[in-house]
């Protein structure tokens, strides 16, 4: 478990020499893919600004939309859930687990399902859980969480992994190359993939016209989870919707870019339905957990757009906060500037350390996520309303007292003279008090500068220019 | 009867949306939003050619994917893949394409037989074709209804795909905006399974195909 504050959860990660240079590695990686694979695109700039006005339309048609894709997803012989929180989904998973007799679950990559924390309801319910995209696996035997949505186990180099495969997977031989443990978890989740009843997956995009699921996996593990055990079920988060296949289309294009810089996916799935007489494989039961856990509470919200992220991973590439800290900082599923803003939406309750409301603090607010925003989800201005909320909420009251006092002397010249003019005289003392109560974590790894020995008014009343 | 599938309430789910609006004050931010728009452009596409001549999208589609990761070959450099690829056993899925390829490979040596999940995730080679490919992304679409199944593309070491020149498109949207019917299993692929999950290093064969092998027909 991660500790309890963002303060202690930063220190450990800013500690960490592997994290800081896989993150690093990783992150500049990305970034430099997305910026190329963006730019095979005729007006990038043109697409993402549409995407916005688009994944605005929807959200503001929100419940039509759902109800579509609902009936067309009945229509296709699937089931629908309606989950309206992390309890209701769950239960219902595990009932399907329960009725028929699934001993052994496989799982593609889903940030949906980690946050509800489907994995330890299933496994106390006797369910053998195995998450089978490579970076998760790692995570999963660990006993660790995600620190990167598109690259789980960014923190761990290839000696941890190995140390991780000899001690948890039953590695006899030790292997550190990528190619030899990367061929290792072929061998080991093949075994559990032929012998899996239930397959569970995340969905990137319902799509409302056919009743179809699209699921993209760089691994293949999306196509596996979704053709060879007998029921699937796949949990959409409710706001990953689109209306029609021309959406579907703008958003597929920008979401590869964005995370990667691959100009799709490798495989990009659309599931329509279980299998069908004929085929000869396929699920026979396709489950669709529609989950709201907090979501539709944020329509008509200052926060609102907050519903039309993709779940891209490009903000958290950009982020100088999250470049330096990592992703377990954050002390919940999704980190960056996406995660900053949506925990405390999201997750209030449910979140580590009680405190998911001063994550909107740790910004910089300078931008770069809007910029890197394949739906430019205004994420800077959506963490001041985060921190204008908490301020109104109460609280800050201390520090709502000291701006009241500081503009209040600020507004009267004779004080601000006689303030200015008090600093200077004690100026030796300055690096001394700089290192006490609550300057010093300021001051820790900062130098203080030299103040002078007159003020700025006294040296131009003196015809000092 | 299509009402025993559906669990929950609806109704109840719904009326959540915008309960919240009430008690959060819209204040408009620096960056407001664009008016809502239910339109998706089309995307447009720099490396596909403005000539949508089939010789023009075919070099196009093989440039796009073996910039993917597949390799592209003629039908006469088939029965050499069996050595390089060491291919000892196969399956084929329905196309009339795909049995062809098979039918070389027999020739070549290869076992083939049809889908049938234990011997799929025993073959060395899956042989499919494809219902259109993608000059923009160098993507095939394999289609579960016309395959006849999901897993031959999927669970052998080897991918080996026809490709009828006649379905290559230019871009994605060209395919996905077309109005298709979707059968239950609807799948772009594009290049071997990779992953970047242990460093970055790129990796293939993770969980589906080592390698992917096109041949233009």
């Amino acid at each position: 478990m991660p500790p309890d504050t963002l303060r202690d959860r930063t220190a450990v990660a800013v500690a960490d020499p592997v994290l800081k240079s896989n993150l690093r590695n990783a992150v500049d990686r990305f970034s430099t893919a997305r910026e190329r694979g963006l730019g095979e695109l005729v007006d990038p700039d043109g697409l993402r600004h549409a995407a916005r006005a688009m994944r605005g339309h929807i959200i503001g048609d929100w419940a039509p939309t759902l109800e579509r894709l609902a009936d067309k997803l009945l229509a296709n012989g699937a089931h629908v859930c309606w989950a309206t929180d992390a309890d209701e989904a769950n239960a219902y998973i595990r009932d399907v687990a329960r009725r028929i007799g699934a001993t052994s679950v496989v799982k593609s990559k889903s940030m949906a399902t980690e946050e509800i924390g489907l994995n330890d309801v299933l496994a106390a319910d006797g369910r053998k859980v195995t998450e089978t995209d490579l970076g998760e696996w790692i995570i999963q035997l660990a006993g660790e969480h995600p620190s990167h949505i598109i690259v789980p186990a960014v923190h761990r180099n290839r000696h941890q992994i190995a140390d991780t495969f000899q001690a948890e997977a039953g590695m006899v031989e030790r292997r550190t190359e990528p190619e030899e443990l990367t061929a290792f978890a072929r061998t080991a989740l093949r075994e559990r993939f032929l012998e899996a009843d239930l397959g569970i997956s995340g969905a990137n995009l319902g799509v409302a016209d056919t009743g179809s699921i699209v699921l993209v996996t760089n691994e293949g593990n999306g196509r596996l989870v979704t053709s060879l055990p007998k029921v699937h079920i796949a949990v959409l988060g409710a706001e990953r919707i689109v209306q029609t296949w021309d959406q579907a289309d703008l958003l597929l294009a920008l979401l590869a870019r964005s995370a990667t810089g691959q100009r799709l996916t490798t495989y990009t799935s659309v599931v329509t339905g279980p299998r069908r007489a004929g085929e000869a494989d396929g699920p026979d039961e396709l489950h669709v957990v529609i989950l709201d856990n907090g979501r539709t509470g944020l329509a008509g919200t200052e926060f609102a757009e907050m519903l039309n992220c993709i779940r891209c991973g490009a903000c958290l590439n950009v982020c100088p906060v999250y470049r330096q800290a990592g992703g377990h900082a954050y002390g919940w599923v999704y980190p960056g500037p996406m995660g900053a803003v949506l925990t405390p939406l999201l997750a209030a309750k449910e979140a580590e350390g009680g405190g998911p409301a001063e994550l909107a603090g740790a910004s910089t607010l300078c931008g770069a996520c809007m910029e890197a925003c394949p739906v430019e989800i205004p994420l800077q201005d959506l963490l001041l309303a985060l921190r204008r909320k908490k301020a109104t909420e109460g609280g800050a009251r201390g520090e709502h007292a000291i701006w009241r006092a500081w503009s209040e002397a600020w507004s009267r010249p004779a004080l601000y003279r006689a303030g200015n003019k008090a600093a200077v005289r004690m100026r030796r003392l300055a690096p001394v008090a700089a290192k006490l109560g609550l300057a010093k974590r300021w001051t820790a790894g900062r130098e203080l500068p030299a103040l002078g020995e007159r003020t700025f008014t006294e040296r131009w009343a003196s015809g000092e220019r | 009867m299509s009402a025993e599938r559906e669990h929950g309430s609806r109704q109840r789910f719904l009326a959540g949306i915008g309960a919240g609006a009430s008690t959060l004050p819209l204040v408009p931010g620096p960056h407001p939003p664009p008016p809502p728009t239910p339109s998706a452009p089309p995307v447009r596409y720099k490396n596909v050619p403005a000539d949508r001549g089939a010789a023009a999208l075919t070099e196009a589609f093989v440039i796009s994917a073996i910039e993917a990761g597949a390799s592209v070959v003629t039908l006469d450099e088939l029965p050499a893949l069996v050595g390089m690829h060491s291919l000892v056993t196969g399956v084929v899925s329905a196309e009339t394409e795909a049995v062809t390829l098979a039918s070389i490979l027999r020739e070549a040596g290869v076992a083939v037989g049809h889908y049938e999940r234990a011997a799929a995730a025993a073959a060395d080679v899956g042989i499919t074709s494809c219902v259109a490919a993608i000059a923009a992304t160098g993507s095939v679409v394999v289609d579960s209804w016309v395959a006849g199944s999901r897993a031959v593309s999927l669970l052998p070491r080897v991918h080996l795909c026809a490709v009828p020149a006649a379905a290559i498109v230019a871009t994605p949207g060209d395919f996905l905006r077309s109005g298709r019917p979707l059968p239950s299993n609807l799948v772009l692929i594009s290049g071997p399974s990779r992953t970047g999950d242990i460093e970055q290093i790129l990796t293939t064969g993770v969980h589906g195909p080592t390698a992917v092998v096109l041949v233009i027909v």
